[in-house]
């Protein structure tokens, strides 16, 4: 078994949130953990992780051929590693042209995978990228989504194959073999101390209630706009106004049309229903 | 055979490599093709694409071609079949002169550098933070280079250290490109599947080393303000040893206290400054003044 557990999920499905979280747990320190110097990172596509270990640029590579070592980077990075490492992720879980993991599973010690309910999802995606809801809704919606995709420019990432909002979910939680745990967001808003008392047990941490407590309270939404109003916070997209907007449950009603949310709905009907955001009947639950 | 000049040394090649200044004399290094082993005997390093022990380096890229690099003085090439002759250059230019450098006792910096009139200066920073683009700009303004991706410094017998030119290419992808006005259509792609282009500078490329003057560490931030901030003491020492090219291959290659006191040499006697711009619009134009001004 590999060293990486993965904080797996399509964007804006509360990842950032969970390790600030993890972060404060680990630190146990006095004051909040700073957002710009959060555990959890890089992101499993940064170029520099690559580079270093490889023994190569990437950017002289094409992309099959950084999808054909990515997994021999990963096992590296576990081999190398003495402890477990938590390593943010938003690629689906795929296979590269020898149709291996490109998130190798001899590198993988569990999967962390967050998910959210895909009308929230598109609205936050749209505030990130400050794109027009209309299309992140498209883009949950497209089979072949990726993110970082731009041939022309170098970019930090590598290009992130997202697929569609309901084939990353699938990816990630039908796939065997993997150590998993699911988590909703709506769950770690609602039911927060129970939700991530099970992710620090489930990370081989050691339970401790006032650690828990803590570090939630030092996590909550409001302090962390509050330190990204004195300190822009380094993973905002440069376009977008800011990164904790509401991180809120069921802000969609406010935004999408009748037929972005139908649209969603029809797309995304069987894995919402399976995660409990949509009712047998077809009633919306958040 | 074919003689070239880059980072004061003398290349003999068995083919061409138009990207390297081509010059005559007797040979420090020579670079052959050849039977290479698949592994090394005792690596004391395994990366993903290479191994290292002291005086060998292995590079294994199986569709382009395996490089055995030792001695400081020799490189094995065994190509695939079906690798080009471009693509077999490209990673010998990258990562095989790399090595090369460091088992010649070599400082070598993941850095872009040009020569300016109080000497030579180094621009290092993560890959997609603008080293290249601004390279290119600061090209445009009439500064010769000397580095784009690595760059070598020396010790003179005054124990000063010197800048070492590499060779006059620039690499952009198509975005750069478009960014300083550079037409694209008589260019050369590094790989036929890569929007990244070889820019040749042959007329704007100092031959000569050069006393190092300072470093430029370019990060990028999420407000629209650009910042300088000179560094002093240990954060100048970090900044060499955090920009040192590949430093795993210094392990295997076991070279570290050479590179540590070299290290501390180069960042004793250099100005470092960083530089912060925003991270969009990437102000190229405003950078590429500050900078100039920053130098007097």
């Amino acid at each position: 078994m590999g060293r990486i557990y993965w904080l797996a999920s399509y964007p804006k499905s509360g990842n950032t949130w969970l390790r600030v979280f993890l972060s404060n747990y680990w630190r146990n320190g006095d004051q909040p953990a700073s957002i710009n110097d959060l555990d959890g990172g890089p992101i499993a596509s940064a170029r520099g992780i690559f580079d270093e270990l490889a023994g190569l640029e990437a950017s002289d590579l094409t992309p099959d051929e950084i999808d054909r070592y990515r997994p021999r980077v990963y096992e590296q990075l576990s081999d190398n590693s003495k402890e477990d490492l938590f390593l943010k992720v938003h690629d689906a879980f795929t296979r590269n042209a020898e149709d291996e993991p490109i998130l190798s599973k001899a590198a993988t010690a569990g999967v962390i995978y967050l998910i959210r309910n895909p009308l929230d999802v598109a609205v936050s995606f749209a505030h990130h990228w400050n794109q027009p809801v209309a299309r992140m809704v498209d883009a949950l919606c497209q089979d072949d989504y990726a993110i970082v995709a731009n041939p022309k420019r170098l970019h930090n990432q590598f290009r992130q194959r997202l697929l569609s909002w309901s084939h990353h979910v699938c990816s990630w939680v039908d796939e065997p073999d993997l150590n998993l745990l699911v988590i909703r967001y709506e769950d770690m808003n609602l039911d927060a101390e129970a939700t991530f008392t099970k992710i620090v047990n489930f990370a081989g941490l050691e339970v401790d209630r006032s650690r828990v407590h803590k570090a939630l309270e030092f996590s909550r939404f409001e302090r962390l706009q509050a330190q990204e109003s004195k300190e822009e916070f380094c993973e905002k997209m440069p376009l977008a106004q800011s990164f904790f907007r509401k991180g809120m449950v069921g802000s969609w009603r406010e935004i999408l049309t009748e037929e972005q949310v139908e649209q969603l709905v029809i797309t995304h009907n069987e894995v919402m229903q399976r995660f409990g955001y949509l009712s047998k009947t077809g009633d919306l639950i958040y | 055979m074919y003689t070239y000049r880059a980072y004061g040394l003398m290349f003999s090649l068995e083919f061409p490599c138009p990207e390297l200044l081509p010059a005559k004399g007797e040979p420090d290094v020579v670079v052959r093709y050849g039977d290479i082993p698949t592994s090394l005997k005792n690596p004391q390093v395994q990366g993903v694409l290479y191994e290292a022990q002291s005086n060998q380096f292995l590079l294994k890229l199986e569709n382009v071609a395996y490089y055995l690099v030792q001695n400081g003085n020799e490189i094995v090439i065994a190509p695939h079949p079906e690798a080009t002759a471009d693509e077999v250059r490209l990673f010998l230019l990258g990562s095989c002169l790399g090595a090369l450098l460091h088992q010649r006792g070599i400082l070598v910096m993941h850095a872009s550098a040009i020569q300016t009139d109080r000497g030579a200066v180094l621009f290092v920073g993560a890959s997609g933070n603008g080293k290249s683009t601004l390279l290119g700009s600061l090209l445009q303004r009439g500064y010769p280079m000397m580095a784009d991706d690595v760059t070598g410094i020396v010790l003179n017998e005054y124990g000063k250290p010197l800048v070492l030119p590499a060779y006059p290419q620039v690499k952009l992808w198509h975005d750069a490109c478009q960014q300083l006005a550079q037409p694209i259509e008589n260019l050369r792609a590094v790989r036929s599947q890569l929007e990244k282009y070889a820019v040749p500078t042959h007329h704007q490329f100092v031959d000569q080393p050069v006393p190092l003057y300072g470093v430029y560490v370019l990060r990028v931030h999420n407000r629209p303000d650009m910042l300088l901030e000179c560094l002093e003491d240990s954060e100048k020492f970090e900044i060499f040893l955090g920009n040192t090219y590949r430093q795993r291959f210094l392990d295997g290659l076991n070279m570290r206290l050479p590179h540590f006191h070299l290290a501390t040499v180069a960042a004793n006697a250099a100005q470092v400054t960083r530089v912060t711009r925003p991270t969009h619009p990437f102000l190229l134009e405003e950078l590429t003044s500050r900078l100039i001004e920053d130098l007097g």
